[in-house]
């Protein structure tokens, strides 16, 4: 009967590191995002680590701040040439591409900003398992807001290795982010 | 007796609610762009006083509109919204900042360039006093 127990619960510990190694190496099929409104933009190199991160930009009390961070700590650690930051914005009604464009690039040269249209945010975020969730704000002059997932999803040649709580820029997001270099 | 207890209660209030009951430090707007429509105030306000202090809004003669807002993180969900107070304990500090509450600043009523002072009020719930304070402007 002990057995029994040891074995279900060897089988389950196997079956979810299993679920975990996948999930950490999941391909990626995503649009190509500079021929979509950003066509004369630069491009990010595709050979680099990408983080990706979506937000909006009329966040101002997260999604700059957590930005601003990473590229801190990118340029701290010498991470700034080797990898590019893919700011992709929720708001498909407010944001356009310029926009979006010109919010990452504010915050540093390898940072590159994307807007795309409803159905390939929505192809892009189930592809990340992003949650988002357009809310309105009663009595506010923003009308509505992102509910969003924030995390860093970290992508090398197509693939998403790696996921990041975007709350902690630390030892721990460095150690992944040099693991894919 | 009336009067008595109507004035003193009054001179509580005033007490409770005066510049000097209350630390305001590293207090700053940031305006979006150069052009911006919308700013965001931050810095760290702390009660000093023995009651508790209820801020019902934070306004500002050189914006239509401000907001007090709060960012809730529910399981890796941020989420921004907007509240109608905000209060302050005894002997407590209460933080505006990035990912935390922050006051929205909305349609400015005239250019206002980088490095420039702004005046604000706090209001004061069930107080007439608003405590005035500046702040400089980032971009």
């Amino acid at each position: 009967m002990r057995k029994k127990v040891t074995l279900k619960k060897s089988l389950i510990i196997f079956l979810f590191v299993l679920n975990t190694s996948f999930a950490k190496e999941k391909v990626l099929s995503l649009p190509p995002l500079a021929t979509i409104e950003n066509k004369k933009q630069e491009v990010a190199t595709s050979s680099k680590v990408k983080i990706f991160y979506f937000g909006f930009t009329k966040c101002l009390a997260i999604c700059p701040f957590t930005l601003k961070k990473l590229a801190t700590f990118l340029k701290k650690n010498h991470l700034d040439t080797k990898v590019d930051v893919i700011f992709l914005s929720l708001d498909v009604d407010r944001d356009t591409g310029a926009s979006a464009y010109t919010y990452a690039r504010k915050i540093g040269d390898n940072f590159y900003g994307y807007a795309l249209d409803k159905n390939n945010i929505e192809a892009v975020t189930k592809e990340f398992n992003v949650f988002y969730n357009k809310q309105k704000l009663e009595g506010s002059e923003f009308d509505y807001t992102i509910d969003h997932s924030n995390y860093f999803y970290l992508v090398k040649n197509n693939s998403l290795l790696r996921v990041h709580r975007a709350v902690t820029i630390d030892s721990g997001l460095l150690k992944k982010i040099e693991g894919l270099l | 007796m009336k009067y008595y207890i109507f004035l003193i209660t009054l001179s509580l209030t005033y007490s409770v609610f005066s510049a000097e009951t209350l630390k305001l430090e590293q207090m700053t707007a940031t305006l979006k762009d150069e052009a911006p429509s919308i700013g965001v105030l931050f810095g760290e306000i702390t009660n000093l006083g023995k009651e508790e202090i209820i801020i019902s809004d934070i306004v500002s003669s050189d914006f239509s509109i401000t907001e007090l807002h709060t960012v809730l993180d529910e399981k890796g969900i941020s989420k921004m919204r907007k509240v109608n107070f905000y209060k302050v304990a005894p002997n407590k500090k209460l933080t505006l900042g990035p990912g935390k509450e922050h006051v929205m600043l909305f349609k400015p009523k005239r250019f206002i360039k980088a490095g420039e002072k702004i005046s604000f009020s706090l209001v004061i719930k069930n107080s007439k006093k608003q405590i005035p304070f500046q702040v400089e402007v980032q971009n």
